[in-house]
C-alpha cells in the first residue's frame, strides 16, 4: 500500500539516525526537548544536520472553582524549527509544530507544582516527537 | 543622510544664482541649503554677504536630522539655521508630533520657541479637520537636548471641545521613550471599589533605576498607593514593589503587600533568581486585580548545559484558598537535583544519572499527615537502541531507583526511615512507515509496543506531591507516570500505542495517535476515577489539525471501554489579519484523590475581530457545562488610530457558590499616542493629499 | 571681502597689449579670422587663457584690435584674483563681457562656485551663474 519503513535501508529515517544535532539548550524546557529528541533520532556523533529550534510556552486556565481559582490549567507550547545541512548551510526544512498538555491545581500548592513541570515535561515530548516525524517526512518528500 | 559643511558654512545649490548689488547673492529654483545636520529647502534665498543671514522665501521645509521637519511660508536665519525666525510654520517631531505656529524663533542650538500654537499628533489633513486631541498654547519651548516640550497656557481639547487649562504643561518629546512624568491614567469601574482611577507617576531616577508610584483612588473610599522599583544591572535586574490600601471592602485596617523579584546571572552559568512575596490578607490580590490566588515565593539557582542540569531551590507556599489552612500544607519545601545525560562507555547507548534531594514540612498536620519528610532518591537509567530488520527499531532500557525517605514523626501508617528500591526493565518496538504522495503530502504511520517490567511490592509511603497523575501521549511511553520520586510506578504492563501522522506543507497537516496501558496485575497505585487505573487504563485518543490559513485545533480525550469520557480538552485557534478566534472545551470527571469533588466541564470562547482600521472589538466568555449557567462574560472595544488608543473592556462574573451576588467590572483606558512613551505606529498619511 | 561674481582680475588688465603662443596658426584672409591650436595660450598683463583652441576675430576696422575671441576644448582662465573653468569660453573684449559654458567652476579666494553657464559683465561687475549652481557661503560673519 506504498507504505516503507522509515529505517529501511537509504529510508528517510536512516538518513537522520545519529545525523542531527539540535542546538544546545539555554533553559529547562530545552533541556528536556533536546533529550527527548536525541531518544527519537539518536546521539548525534558526526552529524550532517544542524537543528535550530526556539520553543514558547504558555498557559490558560479553566474550571474555575470560587474560592479556589483555576482547577485546571492548559501549558500550550509551539516549537519554530529549521533544519541546515552542517557542510553548506542549506536549509533543508522548517516549519512549527504546536501542542498542549493539562494540569490540575486541586491538591496542594507543592503537588501543583510539580505537576506544572511534570506537564512540561510532557509537552517537550510531545514536541519533539512531531518535529522528530516531520523532519522524517520532510526527508521523505 | 548627507551632512552639510561644518558650522559656520553652508554649501547652497540652486538653478540660478547671481549677485544683486555688492552684498546680495540670489540663489533660485529649486534651492537647497546644507549645513551640518540642517537640509533647507526653499524657493528663493538671500545671502547677504556682510551679515551672513539668510532670508529664505517659501514654500519651505527644514529638516534636522531625521528628528525635526519644519514646513513654513518664509524664514530668516543666522549664524547657519542655529538663529532665525521661521513664519507659520508646521514642526513635526519624530514623524508623530505636529505643532503648528504663528512664529517659530531659533534661539540657538538647543531651543526653539513657537508662539500661538497648536499641538496635536493626529494627522490632520485638511485645515478643517478637527483632531481628536489638541493642545493649544500661548507659547511653547522646545529643548532639543532633554528632549522636552514646554506649553505655557496650554489648553488640552478633545474632539475639539476644551477639556483641561494648565498654566504650564510639560511634555516629553516623542523621541524620549524614558522620562518623568505622569503616564497615561487608566479609569475601572467595579463592585468593589465603585469608580476608581489609577494615575501612574514615573520617576527615571537613572539610566539604570526607575522608580514608579500609582495613586489609586475610588468613589467607595477605596485609597491606595502602588510602588514599582526595578534598577538593572550588568548580570541582571531587582525589582521591589508593594501597595498599601485602606478601602470599604475592609474598613477599618490598613491592607498591604510586599514583593521583590529578581535574576541574576552569576559566573559559569549559574543563574540565580527570587521570588518573594508577603501578603496581609487573602483577599487583598484579588481587591486589586493582580491575580496571583496562590503565593509562591523562591529562590532558585539553576544551570543548564546540553546534557547537565543542576538545580537548588528553596520554596515558600501561602495559599490563599478559603478552603485551605496554611498550617496544615506542604508548604516549606527544600529541592536539590543533579542531572547528567552521557553516552554509556563500552555498551553504548545512553545513560542517565539523577541525584535528589527534597524536603517538606507542615507546621501543624492533621492526624493523617506527616510533619515533615526528607528524602534522597538517585537514579541510573540506560537504553540503547537498534535497526532490526525491516526497519523496526528495537530499544532495551533499565532503570534502577533508589529513595530513601526520612519520615518524622514516624507512625503506624508510615516507618520512620525507609529504603526503597526499584528496578525495572524495558523492551520495545516501533516501525515508522513512510508514505509520500506524488501531491506533496506525506504520511507516518507508527506503531509501538513497549512492555515494562517491574516488581509487585508497593511501599507505604506518604503521597504528598504525586497525587495528581495524568495520561497523555507524552508519558504513554515513560518508566514512571507520577511527576516526583516519592512514588514509583511498579508491576509488569504493556503499553501500546498507533500514531499517524499527514504533514502537508503547503496544505494541511494532521496527526491521529491512540494508545492504551494494559497491567499484569492492578496494583491500586492510582485512584479509581483516574484513567491509569485498572488492569487495562482507559484508551488515549489525540487528534490535532493545523492548515497554512492559521487554524490549529487539537483534542485529547480520555474515555474508558464503554466510551465514557473521563477527561477531555479541546483547544481550538484560528487567527487571521482580521479576525481572531480561540475557544476551548475541557471535561473532567471528579475525583477525591485529587481533591475535586465535582465534575468540571467548561467551554471558553475569546474572539477579537477588526471592525475597520481603527476598531477592533473583541468578545470573550466561560459557560460552565457542569453547572449548566455562563461563568463568565465580558467584551471590549478598542480605538487606535495615530493618536489616540482606548480601550473599554465589561466583564460580567455570575454568583457561584461563595460569592454572594453577580460582580460586574468596566475598565476604560486612554493613551495619548505620539508624545514621549507612547511611540504612535498607524501612521496613515492624508489619502490622495 | 565675500563671494562676488565679477571678474575683478580680467577688469585690470583690458587695454595692455595681447600675446599669443600656440604649436600652429591658420589665418582666413577674407574675414580675417586667426584661429590657434594645439596648447594655445593667451596673454594679456597677469591674465592667462589656456585652450586647445583659441579663435580671435578682429574688429572689422581692421586697426589690429580684437573684437572677440572664443576658446574651446577645455578652457583655463587664471587672473591675480580668480580662476575658472569651463568647457568653452566668449570674451568680447569691445563689449566686456565674459561667458563661459558647460561644467564651469568659478573660485575665488576660498569662495567656489559651480554650475553649467557663466555671464559676466566686466564694467558692471555683474555675474550670472545658472543650471546646477552649487555654491559654499558663509554663514557666520
Amino acid at each position: 500500500c506504498g507504505f516503507t519503513p522509515a529505517y529501511a535501508p537509504g529510508g528517510a529515517g536512516t538518513a537522520l539516525r545519529g545525523q542531527v544535532r539540535a542546538a544546545d539548550p539555554t533553559d529547562s524546557l530545552g533541556f528536556d526537548f533536546v533529550a527527548a529528541l536525541e531518544d527519537r533520532l539518536g546521539r548525534p556523533a558526526s552529524p550532517r544536520f544542524d537543528l535550530a529550534y526556539s520553543v514558547v510556552t504558555s498557559e490558560r486556565g479553566s474550571a474555575r472553582v470560587a474560592g479556589v481559582g483555576e482547577t485546571r490549567i492548559s501549558v500550550i507550547g509551539t516549537v519554530r524549527y529549521e533544519l541546515t545541512e552542517r557542510a553548506t548551510g542549506d536549509t533543508v526544512t522548517s516549519g512549527s509544530v504546536r501542542n498542549f498538555t493539562n494540569y490540575s491545581t486541586t491538591s496542594t500548592q507543592l503537588a501543583s507544582l510539580r505537576a506544572r513541570e511534570d506537564a512540561e515535561r510532557r509537552l517537550m515530548r510531545i514536541l519533539a516527537d512531531q518535529v522528530a516525524t516531520r523532519l522524517i517526512a520532510a526527508q521523505a518528500e | 543622510q548627507v551632512d552639510g559643511p561644518e558650522q559656520g558654512f553652508a554649501t547652497l545649490v540652486a538653478d540660478r544664482l547671481y549677485l544683486d548689488g555688492p552684498h546680495r547673492l540670489i540663489a533660485e529654483g529649486n534651492v537647497e541649503a546644507l549645513s551640518g545636520q540642517t537640509r533647507m529647502r526653499a524657493t528663493r534665498i538671500i545671502y547677504d554677504r556682510q551679515s551672513g543671514a539668510l532670508q529664505i522665501e517659501g514654500p519651505l521645509t527644514l529638516r534636522e536630522g531625521d528628528r525635526v521637519l519644519v514646513l513654513a511660508d518664509a524664514a530668516e536665519m543666522h549664524d547657519g539655521f542655529r538663529r532665525g525666525l521661521i513664519r507659520s510654520a508646521r514642526v513635526i517631531l519624530d514623524q508623530q508630533l505636529q505643532i503648528a505656529a504663528h512664529q517659530v524663533e531659533r534661539v540657538d542650538d538647543r531651543f526653539t520657541q513657537m508662539n500661538s500654537v497648536i499641538a496635536s499628533a493626529c494627522e490632520i489633513c485638511e485645515e478643517t479637520q478637527t483632531p481628536l486631541w489638541e493642545v493649544r498654547a500661548s507659547r511653547v519651548v522646545h529643548d532639543q537636548q532633554e528632549q522636552q516640550i514646554y506649553f505655557e497656557n496650554a489648553q488640552f481639547r478633545l474632539f475639539g471641545l476644551p477639556v483641561a487649562y494648565l498654566p504650564r504643561l510639560r511634555v516629553p518629546d516623542p523621541g524620549l521613550d524614558r522620562a518623568t512624568g505622569w503616564l497615561s491614567p487608566r479609569f475601572s469601574l467595579d463592585t468593589g471599589h465603585g469608580v476608581g482611577l489609577r494615575a501612574p507617576y514615573f520617576i527615571a531616577i537613572s539610566h539604570d533605576k526607575d522608580l514608579t508610584l500609582t495613586p489609586f483612588l475610588a468613589s467607595k473610599g477605596s485609597r491606595a498607593l502602588e510602588l514599582r522599583y526595578r534598577q538593572a544591572f550588568a548580570t541582571g535586574m531587582l525589582e521591589l514593589g508593594g501597595l498599601v490600601a485602606r478601602d470599604s471592602i475592609r474598613p477599618g485596617s490598613t491592607r498591604a503587600m510586599g514583593y521583590t523579584r529578581g535574576e541574576f546571572v552569576l559566573g559559569r552559568g549559574y543563574e540565580l533568581s527570587f521570588n518573594l512575596i508577603k501578603v496581609s490578607d487573602r483577599q487583598l490580590l484579588e481587591d486589586y486585580d493582580r491575580s496571583e490566588a496562590q503565593l509562591a515565593s523562591d529562590i532558585t539557582l539553576e544551570r543548564v548545559r546540553r546534557d547537565e542540569r543542576i538545580r537548588l531551590q528553596a520554596l515558600q507556599f501561602r495559599s490563599l484558598r478559603l478552603v485551605d489552612n496554611n498550617r496544615e500544607l506542604p508548604n516549606q519545601i527544600g529541592q536539590a537535583v543533579y542531572e547528567r545525560r552521557f553516552d554509556m562507555p563500552g555498551l553504548g547507548g545512553v545513560a542517565g544519572l539523577r541525584f535528589e534531594v527534597h524536603s517538606h514540612s507542615r507546621r501543624r498536620p492533621l492526624a493523617a499527615d506527616v510533619k515533615s519528610v526528607a528524602r534522597f532518591s538517585a537514579d541510573l537509567d540506560w537504553r540503547r537502541d537498534a535497526i532490526l530488520p525491516a526497519g523496526v527499531v528495537g530499544t532495551l532500557g533499565v532503570n534502577l531507583g533508589v529513595d530513601h525517605f526520612a519520615i518524622s514523626p514516624g507512625s503506624t501508617a508510615f516507618a520512620k526511615s525507609t529504603t526503597r528500591v526499584v528496578p525495572t526493565a524495558m523492551a520495545e518496538l516501533r516501525w515508522p512507515l513512510v508514505r509520500a504522495t506524488s501531491g506533496g503530502a506525506v504520511h507516518v504511520v507508527e506503531p509501538v509496543a513497549q512492555v515494562i517490567w517491574g516488581r509487585d511490592r508497593v511501599d507505604a509511603l506518604p503521597n504528598d506531591i504525586s497525587s495528581m497523575p495524568e495520561l497523555d501521549e507524552g508519558n504513554l511511553f515513560s518508566h514512571s507516570r507520577f511527576a516526583a520520586r516519592d512514588q514509583r510506578e511498579m508491576g509488569l504492563r504493556a503499553n501500546l500505542g498507533l500514531s499517524w501522522t499527514r504533514h502537508d506543507p503547503q496544505g494541511w497537516s494532521g496527526t491521529l495517535t491512540l494508545g492504551r496501558i494494559w497491567r499484569k496485575t492492578d496494583l491500586g497505585q492510582f485512584s479509581p476515577q483516574s484513567a491509569l487505573a485498572g488492569r487495562r487504563s482507559d484508551w488515549l485518543l489525540v487528534s490535532s489539525l493545523d492548515t497554512d490559513q492559521g487554524l490549529t485545533l487539537s483534542n485529547r480525550a480520555l474515555f474508558n471501554s464503554d466510551f465514557r469520557l473521563t477527561r477531555n480538552a479541546l483547544e481550538l485557534d484560528w487567527s487571521t489579519p482580521d479576525y481572531s478566534i480561540s475557544t476551548t472545551y475541557m471535561h473532567i470527571r471528579p475525583d477525591l484523590a485529587e481533591n475535586r469533588p465535582a465534575k468540571a466541564a467548561e467551554w471558553s470562547l475569546d474572539g477579537s475581530r477588526a471592525l475597520d482600521e481603527y476598531w477592533t472589538a473583541s468578545v470573550n466568555w466561560r459557560y460552565d457545562i457542569a453547572r449548566n449557567r455562563a461563568a463568565r462574560v465580558g467584551a471590549g472595544l478598542t480605538f487606535e488610530n495615530e493618536c489616540l488608543r482606548m480601550q473599554m473592556e465589561v466583564e460580567r462574573r455570575f454568583a457561584s457558590a461563595i460569592t454572594a451576588g453577580d460582580t460586574t467590572s468596566f475598565g476604560l483606558s486612554i493613551d495619548v499616542l505620539g508624545v514621549g512613551g507612547n511611540p504612535s505606529r498607524a501612521r496613515r498619511g492624508c489619502s490622495g493629499g | 571681502q565675500g563671494m562676488g561674481l565679477s571678474f575683478a582680475g580680467l577688469q585690470n588688465v583690458r587695454g595692455l597689449p595681447v600675446e599669443i603662443k600656440a604649436d600652429n596658426l591658420q589665418v582666413n584672409n577674407q574675414t580675417g579670422e586667426t584661429v590657434f591650436t594645439g596648447d594655445a595660450v593667451l596673454g594679456q598683463g597677469d591674465m592667462r587663457l589656456a585652450a586647445p583652441q583659441i579663435r580671435i576675430i578682429y574688429a572689422a576696422a581692421g586697426d589690429g584690435s580684437i573684437e572677440r575671441l572664443e576658446a574651446s576644448g577645455g578652457v583655463t582662465l587664471v587672473t591675480a584674483d580668480e580662476a575658472a573653468e569651463a568647457q568653452s569660453a566668449v570674451y568680447e573684449v569691445a563689449a566686456g563681457t565674459v561667458r563661459m559654458t558647460g561644467s564651469v567652476l568659478l573660485t575665488q579666494g576660498r569662495n567656489v562656485l559651480s554650475g553649467d553657464s557663466l555671464f559676466v559683465d566686466l564694467r558692471t561687475e555683474q555675474g550670472r551663474m545658472e543650471g546646477q549652481v552649487r555654491t559654499l557661503i558663509q554663514t557666520a560673519p
